[in-house]
């Protein structure tokens, strides 16, 4: 394809096809991998497929998680990026050539690699194969996506956002460490067959795509991130998908042949899915006064609706799918209720603390998870024992009275939250 | 002049709680060139940034060419261009590469992205510059090339962040040609600077912020415009051409500033041919027709008073 077709394409993945293809550097990397290979079997080493998997390994993840991060605060640094938000880019078309186009170099030399992989000795399946190349995809999204979401907290951070993004990328792409290579060792020790929604599936072709579809998660969440970028308002329809994705997908495993689960137990995990992700997405979403007088200055409520924080719907979801595990006759109300009021007090200190603390807010955010949930129940235990537990924390086979304790704490959390706002809110 | 091209209502930007912007409202008709002036920190810049759709205000509404900004954040950016206050260019690439690229993100067809390119870079005169790399150029040139970058794409609103800063006398006559040129062509142009003398050279409009507080418009050229003040320089006695001026219709406030006359007057080239030939006929020894300067300046002072 001539450079002015692909221009017009993707002008994105031409402008980095001009930076990081110069004929040297396409001359040196053939050149180097060549060397290293010649030195491997030189010194008589008999798999060589193992190595060019090494290699692979390097170029995708280690090197090219760091090339996507960076693909998006060099610009920021350099001024750059103020340039593209100007542009009438596609999002996705934005999202997919900084994902390809900022880490075209490594998959030069991954295609060297792969072009040598049949003529040296040694062995690697098509599944690990798949697994690397879709691992390294997926870690340079996921690398990518950090970088962005970091540049909403502090615009101005360069280096530290892009060596964290760099190793968030670099977990999620390793397969042996990423989420659904994860579950797949997990279930490994079951055997070699997986049962999810009823039905049997093998487990090497189901992690698999897994991880396609997380590949394909990764770079909604970057597209979506662009298109915020671009100007447009947040929307939390894309979060909210994923996380109705990730209930469904938990929810899977467990039916188990003919085995049906009682509703509170499919509720309450999906609850547990969607609250988790609803932390997850608390703590990963800047949240800034302007954001919260936007949203109530919105005209309408389909402008509301764009301008809500993505977590929020989310854990409203979850909310009610653990409202419903308790209204179901669940043996364990008193203990779904108790989770769900300590999820509205811990959503309640965040934007408390969020409001109150102008730096540092993930940070003094940490210590506070570190002091309630790690901190806290040792001491509680080495006073009083589970009694007194049972107070603070949603605990098994506690008596319902002390649900009182989680829901003074919810209730406490959210007179904090709205002292704060009436301190910062402003004019 | 036509009708309403930008239209502001009700704008409202915080930074934190630092109301940066305050119930600022206005309406540009088309084809004109509004000087945004205002002191520093009365949110100039953050203006810009909203119509640019860079930054999303807390309230408010910003329509270019009928185009909300903040509904079509993408499409309203195949219609403006917006040069910033930093040298916003890719270093590494040629001017070429640069201003493909920059007609390539608003969506122009491979040919037009040549023309286009070939086009922006004639406007800013960098045509023999076409392969040189970026980070190569002088300071000014690549002031150059991000104001090209700007107005690759033919953008119908063009917003320039103190253009002028940093670049020399010469080229700061070039960009008010440039100017005037792009706004010949039907461009609309807002130009946020602190230099209100050049300003006052292409100016139509003036648009005054105060802390963000609100926005006063005023109208410089065209028949809404207040005249604009000129001197006569004269060699004798300053009454008899004084006494010379009365009765001319398109003359007013006339009076004598030490030697020479001070009257207000619409200043039009055939006015000006009219006047001389005038003065001439009565006898009157002319020797300098020119504006006073600093009509900008004073209208912005006297709005402050």
């Amino acid at each position: 394809m001539s450079a002015p077709s692909l221009l017009r394409m993707n002008p994105e993945l031409q402008r980095c096809l001009w930076l990081e293809l110069t004929p040297t550097r396409l001359v040196l990397m053939p050149v180097l991998l060549g060397l290293v290979l010649a030195g491997l079997h030189l010194i008589g080493t008999p798999n060589l497929k193992e190595w060019l998997g090494y290699a692979l390994y390097f170029l995708l993840l280690l090197w090219g998680t760091r090339l996507a991060a960076e693909s998006f605060t060099d610009e920021v640094a350099q001024g750059t990026w103020d340039i593209q938000r100007l542009s009438a880019t596609n999002p996705l078309g934005l999202a997919l050539g900084k994902l390809v186009g900022g880490t075209i170099y490594v998959w030069y030399g991954a295609a060297w690699c792969l072009l040598a992989l049949p003529f040296v000795p040694g062995d690697m399946g098509g599944e690990e194969l798949a697994g690397i190349l879709i691992g390294g995809l997926s870690g340079q999204a996921a690398s990518l996506m950090v970088a962005m979401l970091l540049h909403g907290f502090d615009a101005n951070r360069r280096r530290g956002s892009t060596a964290l993004a760099q190793v968030v990328g670099i977990v999620a792409g390793i397969p042996s460490l990423g989420m659904a290579a994860a579950l797949s060792s997990l279930v490994r020790e079951w055997g070699t067959e997986i049962h999810w929604f009823g039905a049997q599936f093998d487990i090497g072709p189901f992690t698999l795509t897994q991880q396609v579809l997380t590949l394909g998660w990764w770079l909604l969440g970057v597209a979506w991130l662009v298109r915020r970028q671009l100007g447009h308002a947040p929307s939390p329809w894309p979060f909210l998908a994923f996380a109705v994705y990730q209930m469904a997908f938990s929810t899977g495993f467990l039916f188990a042949g003919d085995l049906v689960p009682p509703l509170p137990v499919v509720s309450g995990v999906a609850a547990l899915a969607g609250a988790a992700l609803a932390y997850v997405s608390l703590f990963t979403t800047p949240w800034h006064v302007a954001d919260a007088k936007r949203l109530m200055l919105a005209g309408d409520w389909a402008k509301r609706w764009s301008l809500l924080p993505s977590w929020l719907p989310v854990a409203v979801l979850a909310v009610i799918l653990g409202a419903i595990s308790v209204l179901s006759g669940g043996r364990e109300w008193s203990l779904a209720a108790a989770a769900l009021a300590l999820f509205v007090r811990d959503i309640a200190l965040v934007a408390a603390v969020r409001l109150l603390s102008r730096r540092r807010t993930t940070l003094l955010l940490l210590v506070l998870a570190v002091l309630l949930y790690g901190l806290l129940p040792e001491v509680l235990d080495a006073i009083g024992g589970i009694g007194l537990r049972a107070w603070i924390f949603p605990t098994l086979d506690a008596p319902a009275v002390t649900l009182v304790g989680p829901l003074a704490q919810a209730l406490a959390s959210l007179a904090l939250a709205g002292w704060a706002w009436n301190r910062r809110k402003g004019p | 002049m036509t009708a309403d091209f930008v239209s502001v209502r009700s704008l409202v930007f915080e930074y934190g709680t630092t109301r940066a912007l305050d119930q600022v409202g206005f309406d540009l008709p088309a084809g004109s060139v509004t000087a945004l002036v205002g002191p520093n920190g009365a949110g100039k810049t953050t203006l810009l940034r909203c119509l640019a759709g860079l930054e999303r205000p807390l309230a408010g509404s910003i329509a270019i060419d009928g185009i909300d900004v903040l509904d079509q954040p993408r499409l309203a950016h195949t219609r403006l261009g917006f040069q910033q206050d930093f040298f916003g260019v890719y270093d590494e690439l040629t001017v070429r590469r640069n201003l493909l690229h920059a007609a390539a993100i608003q969506g122009l067809d491979r040919h037009d992205m040549e023309a286009a390119s070939i086009w922006a870079a004639e406007a800013v005169g960098l045509s023999d510059r076409m392969e040189q790399k970026a980070g190569a150029l002088s300071r000014g040139l690549r002031q150059r090339l991000a104001i090209a970058r700007a107005l690759a794409h033919r953008p119908r609103l063009l917003l320039m962040d103190e253009p002028a800063s940093g670049l020399d006398p010469e080229a700061r006559r070039h960009l008010s040609t440039l100017i005037r040129n792009l706004n010949s062509a039907g461009m609309t142009i807002i130009v946020s600077s602190h230099i209100l003398s050049e300003l006052e050279d292409y100016s139509t409009h003036m648009l005054s912020l105060r802390d963000g507080h609100s926005a006063q418009l005023a109208v410089l050229g065209g028949e809404k415009a207040p005249r604009s003040r000129w001197r006569l320089g004269l060699v004798g006695d300053a009454r008899d051409a004084l006494a010379g001026l009365h009765g001319l219709s398109e003359v007013s406030e006339a009076e004598i500033v030490g030697g020479d006359i001070e009257f207000s007057f619409a200043g039009e080239p055939l006015a000006r041919h009219h006047l001389l030939r005038h003065l001439m006929d009565q006898g009157v020894m002319v020797t300098d027709l020119a504006p006073t300067g600093g009509h900008l300046e004073k209208l912005y002072l006297g709005e402050k008073a």
